[in-house]
């Protein structure tokens, strides 16, 4: 069973990690999309 | 709320959608049928990450999820999670072997014709359409669910009104108008969820969740007692994600929808990138998101079926109301369920548009069709598909999307073992992969209609369907005298004009 700070990790962290897969496409979208629209 | 602010969202996100495909097939012409299926092999990994991340993004993703972490506690989204992301680590590796080996191919329904023959491809191609008309009208079921029961706009209209949308800018733009739509509504998703989740967890508090589910475990008058809500080895969770990979196997690998984007990735590299990003990192948080901070709080605030909900299913829908007011939240409720709806249905579409168009017309209809009739057979085949798609999703009102599902997991499981022994393995015949198909199909559905115990019937077919042919493709593969030469796929030119980068 887990404890409430254990509870506190899990619920942070998995928000962390969505954070972290959201940058790491939404940046580089961003960029492509300026480099595809710029040079067509 | 009053059904002008529904009728507005359909208004404004249809103009918006169909817009972006008008801008995008006049500043991207499309130039053949690869461009117009494949988007000319040419996008770049971000915008493949977010489109599949979206696409993979169902209704369920956020209700079903929700409703996991009413049921099973804090390990119902996690087995979610899990269960639905196993198929994808199966689906790329064998699509980067299929680029490697068959370079020139689109479709997975060539490599079968290729590898197994004209008969067991035919079956894969109806296995496909099945899969995608199914997905895509569960997806119009949830819109209309949600854009009814928010709004009030009558169930009908709520459900075809999306699938128009989507059929409309499929039609026009092809795969590229697909994908540039779903970064938006990848932007939309995300931006919901970065938001919604902090300000959920600082309302409640850590203290205040771990408190109303200690209470959810230890009170056997709890609403919601359940001895294992803060457990993460729930044995009935395990058996929820166990099944969860069941489902996902055939949705994943028998959609066109994901090899279509997998094949337009400039490069292997580029397509690794953006599949492992899209899934294991910007996917697999969302259901966990969404079985913890909606289903468990739901949980935590003593809330469950007749005290402030009627159904489980209503768990995402209350906490977007219980942090943003009736108001808002149910706009915000509905976005969610419309964007994550509309892109997966997106991916079906544009995959089935894809088979029409690359592996039905020509060999068919019309041996000698030039591209720009594939093409014109293709956006025909897609406006025909999308009007059935919306008739079903009409016709299927009241209907259990839960069962729906399970029910899906026996019939799209059966083929997926004949598919990946065909991929790496050259002893498996065809005659081995229609009898495995059949066999497990015919196990499962037998499970389904005779074993009485209604919570063991769904398991016992969807494991049948599932691990029955694996073991006749198993057993049977070497006492056969079949050997396949991988070889010969390299040199495959299909019926379309192909230009693939070396790498």
């Amino acid at each position: 069973m887990l404890s409430e700070t254990a509870l506190g990790i899990y619920y942070w962290g998995v928000y962390a990690w969505f954070v972290v897969g959201v940058v790491a496409i939404a940046i580089p979208a961003i960029v492509e999309i300026k480099n595809l629209l710029v040079k067509k | 709320m009053s059904s002008i602010y529904g009728y507005l969202i359909l208004a404004v996100f249809a103009a918006i959608f169909i817009g972006i495909s008008v801008l995008v097939s006049k500043r991207f012409p499309i130039e053949g049928v690869d461009d117009f299926v494949a988007a000319g092999r040419s996008i770049p990994y971000a915008l493949i990450a977010a489109s599949v991340m979206v696409s993979w993004v169902w209704t369920t993703t956020i209700m079903g999820a929700a409703e996991a972490g009413m049921w099973y506690g804090v390990s119902g989204g996690l087995n979610y999670s899990w269960g639905a992301c196993v198929p994808f680590f199966v689906f790329i590796p064998l699509v980067m072997h299929l680029r490697k080996t068959m370079p020139k191919a689109t479709t997975f329904t060539e490599f079968v014709e290729q590898r197994y023959g004209t008969f067991v491809s035919r079956v894969f191609f109806v296995f496909g359409i099945g899969v995608i008309l199914y997905v895509f009208t569960e997806q119009g079921v949830g819109i209309g669910i949600a854009f009814n029961s928010i709004f009030g706009i009558p169930y009908a209209v709520g459900a075809f009104i999306p699938i128009a949308i989507v059929t409309v800018y499929i039609s026009k733009a092809g795969l590229r108008g697909s994908i540039f739509n779903d970064v938006i509504q990848f932007f939309i998703i995300a931006l919901i969820f970065l938001v919604t989740i902090p300000l959920i967890l600082r309302a409640i508090g850590i203290d205040g969740l771990y408190n109303g589910l200690m209470d959810v475990v230890t009170n056997p008058n709890n609403i919601n007692h359940n001895p294992e809500a803060l457990s993460m080895t729930s044995a009935a969770g395990l058996r929820y994600g166990i099944t969860a990979v069941v489902i996902a196997m055939g949705q994943v690998l028998l959609d066109q929808g994901y090899y279509s984007k997998a094949i337009s990735t400039v490069s292997s590299k580029s397509l690794l990138k953006a599949y492992v990003i899209g899934t294991l990192f910007a996917w697999a948080p969302v259901p966990i998101l969404s079985g913890n901070v909606f289903g468990t709080s739901v949980l935590a605030l003593g809330v469950g079926e007749g005290a402030g909900i009627e159904l489980t299913s209503q768990a995402a829908p209350y906490m977007l109301n219980f942090i943003y007011g009736t108001g808002l939240g149910s706009v915000m409720f509905v976005l969610m369920i419309f964007m994550a709806g509309m892109t997966t249905g997106g991916n079906c579409l544009a995959g089935a548009q894809a088979l029409f168009t690359v592996d039905f017309y020509k060999r068919i209809i019309n041996k000698n069709a030039t591209e720009k009739q594939q093409m014109s057979f293709g956006r025909k085949i897609t406006i025909a598909l999308g009007i059935c798609v919306g008739i079903a999703a009409v016709m299927l009102e009241g209907v259990s999307l839960l069962k729906l599902d399970i029910f899906s997991g026996i019939i799209f499981a059966a083929p997926t073992s004949a598919f990946i022994a065909g991929m790496y393995w050259k002893k498996t015949s065809p005659a081995i992969a229609v009898l495995s198909m059949f066999a497990g199909l015919a196990a499962g559905l037998t499970a389904w209609f005779t074993i009485a115990d209604p919570d063991m019937n769904w398991f016992v077919g969807n494991m049948l369907a599932l691990f029955l042919p694996a073991v006749i493709v198993i057993l049977g593969s070497p006492f056969s005298r079949f050997s396949f030469d991988f070889a010969k796929l390299k040199n495959y030119e299909p019926d379309h004009q192909v230009a693939v980068r070396e790498e």
